[in-house]
């Protein structure tokens, strides 16, 4: 079954981002366009966590140090070189593919698979995580707090707005790359490995280059999201760029969307970010209500694991070919 | 062509929803809530749940006890006896929900915002009214970081993490000189968080003018094990720590102490864990002896304490702490600014507030001396109150005059408690 | 004293390398009984991975419930957290096999990424109910030996640290008797080996595999209320203690017993060394650095399930 080489879908995800891209025009609240930044920053991570682990099958627990390290290379070079964060997250990106392009390379050399690369991604992140806490050139513990200023060529920006456009900006090119590559021969070669690699290597895929490629991609591509991070909220703090809080939003965004589809990463983050925000407009009557709420969260996330594996797209799908068959039977008829 | 219609069926629903959510988004944005007259509206970010939680509770708490009382007495009187309506939002111990808060707020309409009892919290959302030139005050958190960026809207009414360095040197020292036994050998201890890192860098360069400093560690929050460490200034005969750490670990150093029989002359924690009144109850007899630089105790002798800790506990069933007292030292910089300024316009609001000179027993400041603010929006007349726990309460030793007992120094060792 | 030589046994040097070896002994010393416990913890970790393929990333929070659970009844009724093991074993045990049946069961032929993503899921649910129903304060009991100490030379250990190593080793090798002298405990280690086998042999597989969960979550029940007398717990402690049981089993091997004892107590003296020889927040680093040589060396672990 061949896949449609139609370039229909990439139009109209064109579309689509032109039609989000107006939203601040009609949006004068800085609240509102805060709240739709930080989900499209959620989903730019996942999309790029979906590259690795939902296309390639890998399970990667790294990628927030790749977040960490954009961040902080662009901001310290700034702070210390005057460097302007547009040249600093290029410098950063590739910081983070050399590491990625390492780590991939050290794990294919000692045959670490599954869920041992899963492990070693993680203790790898700690490392760098632990590394940038004691270091005192990166302010350590203290974290860096940069100041707001009208500085369009340093990345830095008086208005929201700005930044709403240069994060859809991200999301659409992350969406555009995972697009190409799924409908070029790379794609087939990642759903190979992901199915079964040992299978795909007799055939003659060669899996080591591409999962190392697929990495590098990936990893390059959210390290661009860190710069935007510390850009946009100031304030860049192992805490909130290097710890495993970026990875529980990739993994449940990604998860609840549907991994390995285009647009589950952006349905999974969009509910799941929107959900999150709502819960600081409860009222602060009953401080439990929060914390209930959040039980709730992680129950949905089970639930959704455990009753919809494919996530919401694949539920979408499910719900359209039922829908189909219905309209087909009654037109039938 | 199943596939292809399926794909843009998938693109048209994406753009018709984003379409309707923010059709309607921006919908309840134009729905403004009609100002009603003579209300002040003022903003508050603190953490309820999360790691700061218990500091955001107790401060919750005293902000609405005491903007109810300023509200049952009549508001502001220069404003004809506007009322406060206050807003409290919970930024769960994130940065950027802390950013958001602080937005949602500022679209609702309030002229001033209070918070945050976590730094990192306290930095985003401190920007964010600097953006939207809206005054932030900051009562409760000690980065120096937060006044040290030129925000002119940013005021911090308690003292920094340096101050408070300050304050426990100058404590010490005094301490020195008062018993005529002074400390030679010196040793820093801290956790690895933001305002505890910062102290520790701040004392690097700042103890070795007074002390030889020995020993200096960092250790990671999640810690548990100081046999080591206390090991190690056994070894070197430090004979004074001065401690930056959080409840869980101060405790669990303290328990080291005994566990290894380390005996210094003292030991001084620099606000963080050891003002907590959990690690009195955590270690029982144990606390015995431990100082602490921090902002307040209730045995002050300030008039206006008594009366705040029995209305507190009337209505929370809770002690009035360090944190309480900050919130209500806060309140009272802005009523202060408010009757002064006779409007909420913020930005006449921050230029009353630069001009604050307020002393300890008006309105409802309860540390000595007061409040005045340089020109980094600092308060530089604000004590540090350093206490000593004794009788398992916290009883404070220092500034002169306002304690009710002496400090105990050097305290006696573990066998002969 | 040998004739001719100078006595330095006085001097400063002397003095000093006596101190090092002292804080090396320390280390060691402290190590060893830290070693023991995360031993515990990570055998309930090791079993339920061998037995039935599932990381369950949630198990640093069964730890932390055995340690609210010991902390309850502490100030409820004044019970020592030793004491307060009768009742948390049942409890353990029925929680474990309640969490087997409603979570793992669904799952259990999904690839391995969507069990990490539900036991992440869980780990998130019983924080916060912890959360929900505690607060977000740390809790600490004292007890009359918590900070009771017995010096041997320079060295001193730690009563409750002793006692708690103690009780490890005794649940370990109950643990050990229970899975090799017993028939369910051959039935057990049948299933972790060759499940289709076991079966094939009539051995119910669903039986084993709940007693095996719920007997893992209990082991970290115990873990919990051993380490409430001298530690300070809060909602978050979960974490922490599941990446140590991660690296021991890595360490000592997928499914072993011996090698969760081995692990805990190479990870234990490192962890414990590394702090006082260099500084605490290097020994983390140290920790993962053993984890990720080991990994790229013999992924299997020393004790390799056989």
């Amino acid at each position: 079954m061949r896949e449609s080489r139609s370039l229909r879908p990439f139009y109209c995800l064109i579309c689509a981002a032109l039609a989000v891209a107006t939203v601040p025009l009609f949006v004068s609240s800085d609240y509102f366009l805060t709240v739709f930044i930080s989900v499209l920053y959620g989903v730019y991570l996942c999309i790029c966590w979906n590259l690795v682990f939902g296309y390639t099958g890998l399970f990667s627990l790294c990628h927030q140090a790749f977040l960490g390290i954009g961040a902080y290379t662009s901001t310290v070079l700034y702070l210390n070189h005057k460097l302007s964060p547009w040249l600093g997250m290029f410098v950063g990106a590739f910081l983070s593919t050399a590491l990625a392009v390492g780590l991939t390379f050290v794990c294919y050399r000692y045959r670490v698979k599954g869920l041992f690369f899963g492990i070693v991604t993680l203790a790898f992140a700690f490392v760098i995580q632990n590394l940038v806490m004691s270091w005192d050139y990166v302010h350590a513990a203290v974290g860096i707090s940069l100041v707001q200023m009208d500085a369009p060529w340093d990345y830095y920006f008086m208005e929201r707005s700005p930044y709403y456009w240069i994060i859809l900006f991200l999301v659409v090119i992350a969406l555009a790359v995972t697009f190409f590559i799924e409908r070029s021969y790379i794609g087939y070669y990642l759903k190979a490995i992901r199915e079964d690699e040992d299978a795909a290597e007799a055939l003659g895929v060669p899996s080591s280059r591409y999962k190392i490629l697929v990495m590098a991609v990936s990893a390059f591509l959210i390290s661009l999201g860190g710069t935007f991070y510390a850009q946009f909220y100031m304030y860049i703090h192992p805490e909130n760029v290097l710890s495993f809080g970026p990875m529980v939003t990739m993994q449940v965004g990604t998860m609840a969307g549907g991994a390995g589809t285009l647009l589950g990463p952006v349905i999974g983050w969009t509910f799941f970010g929107f959900f999150d925000e709502a819960l600081s407009w409860l009222p602060i009557g009953s401080l439990s209500t929060a914390t209930i709420t959040r039980i709730t969260y992680g129950v949905i996330l089970m639930t959704i694991v455990i009753f919809l594996p494919t996530g919401m797209v694949g539920l979408a799908k499910r719900l359209s070919v039922i829908l189909r068959i219905r309209s087909r039977r009654y037109s039938g008829e | 062509m199943n596939h292809r219609c399926n794909a843009m069926k998938n693109g048209m629903f994406k753009c018709a929803g984003t379409l309707l959510m923010a059709a309607l988004l921006s919908l309840v944005c134009c729905v403004e809530s009609s100002d009603a007259a003579k209300e002040i509206k003022v903003g508050i970010v603190v953490g309820l749940t999360g790691g700061a939680s218990s500091m955001g509770k107790h401060a919750w708490n005293s902000y609405q006890l005491i903007f109810d009382e300023l509200n049952g007495m009549g508001g502001i009187k220069s404003m004809g006896g506007a009322k406060v309506k206050y807003m409290v939002m919970d930024h769960q111990t994130k940065a950027d929900i802390a950013g958001s808060n602080a937005e949602k707020l500022i679209r609702d309409g309030v002229s001033v915002i209070f918070g945050a009892n976590f730094s990192d919290a306290a930095m985003v959302a401190s920007q964010v009214c600097q953006r939207s030139k809206i005054p932030f005050i900051d009562t409760t958190d000690g980065d120096v970081m937060i006044t040290g960026r030129g925000f002119d809207y940013v005021f911090q009414t308690n003292p920094n993490i340096n101050q408070l360095c300050d304050g426990a040197l100058l404590f010490t020292q005094w301490l020195g000189k008062k018993t005529g036994k002074a400390p030679k050998k010196v040793a820093i201890l801290n956790a690895q968080f933001a305002t505890g890192y910062a102290g520790f860098k701040y004392f690097e360069e700042t103890l070795p003018k007074v002390y030889d400093v020995v020993f200096k560690t960092t250790y990671p929050t999640a810690q548990q094990d100081f046999t080591g460490i206390v090991k190690n200034m056994k070894n070197l005969g430090v004979e004074y720590v001065f401690q930056f750490g959080m409840v869980a670990d101060v405790i669990m150093i303290t328990r080291a102490y005994k566990e290894m029989d380390f005996n210094p002359m003292g030991y001084m924690g620099v606000s963080g864990g050891h003002y907590n009144i959990d690690y009195i109850e955590g270690l029982r007899k144990d606390a015995e002896y431990t100082f602490c630089t921090s902002y307040f105790t209730s045995d002050l002798k300030v008039p206006k304490i008594k009366d705040l800790v029995a209305k507190y506990r009337n209505r929370f069933n809770l002690d009035f702490d360090a944190t309480d007292a900050t919130v209500a030292n806060g309140i009272s910089v802005l009523v202060d600014a408010l009757e002064r300024a006779g409007t909420d316009n913020p930005t006449k609001l921050r230029d009353a507030l630069k001009t604050t000179n307020l002393n300890v027993g008006q309105y409802w400041y309860v540390v000595p001396d007061g409040c005045k603010f340089d020109d980094k929006n600092r308060n530089v007349k604000q004590h540090t109150v350093t206490f000593q726990v004794r009788d398992g309460k916290q009883q404070a030793v220092y500034p002169e005059g306002y304690g009710s007992i002496e400090p105990v120094f050097p305290i006696p060792p573990w066998n002969k408690r | 004293m040998v004739r001719g030589f100078p006595d330095l046994s006085g001097t400063p040097a002397a003095r000093i390398a006596m101190q090092n070896i002292e804080l090396i002994l320390q280390g060691i010393c402290t190590g060893i009984m830290m070693g023991l416990i995360y031993a515990l913890i990570a055998s309930g970790f090791t079993m339920i991975l061998g037995v039935m393929n599932v990381v369950n990333f949630a198990h640093g929070n069964f730890v932390m419930m055995g340690m609210y659970l010991a902390y309850s009844l502490g100030v409820r009724f004044g019970l020592d957290p030793f004491a307060s093991i009768v009742v948390v074993i049942p409890v353990m045990i029925i929680f474990g096999a309640t969490v087997y049946f409603i979570i793992i069961k669904p799952i259990q032929g999904q690839p391995q990424y969507a069990q990490m993503i539900v036991t992440l899921g869980l780990l998130y649910v019983i924080e916060n109910v912890v959360i929900w129903i505690f607060g977000g304060e740390s809790r600490t009991l004292n007890t009359p030996y918590t900070t009771a100490a017995i010096a041997l030379g320079g060295v001193r250990l730690s009563v409750a640290r002793l006692l708690g190593a103690s009780a490890s080793l005794v649940v370990l090798g109950g643990l050990f008797l229970f899975l090799y002298k017993t028939d369910f405990g051959r039935a057990v280690r049948a299933c972790a080996n060759e499940p289709e086998s076991a079966q094939g042999v009539g051995i119910n597989l669903n039986k084993v595999f709940y007693t095996a969960f719920g007997i893992g979550a209990a082991m970290a029940g115990i873990a919990g209320c051993i380490v409430m007398p001298f530690q300070v717990c809060n909602p978050t402690a979960g974490i922490p203690a599941v990446l140590k049981a991660t690296v021991i089993v890595i360490v000592g091997g997928f499914g072993s017993i011996p090698g969760a004892l081995f692990g805990g107590l190479v990870i234990g003296i490192a962890e414990s060394v590394t702090s006082a020889i260099w500084s605490p927040a290097f020994a983390n680093v140290v920790v993962f650095s053993v984890l990720i040589l080991m990994l790229l060396w013999k992924p299997s672990g020393v004790f390799s399930r056989g």
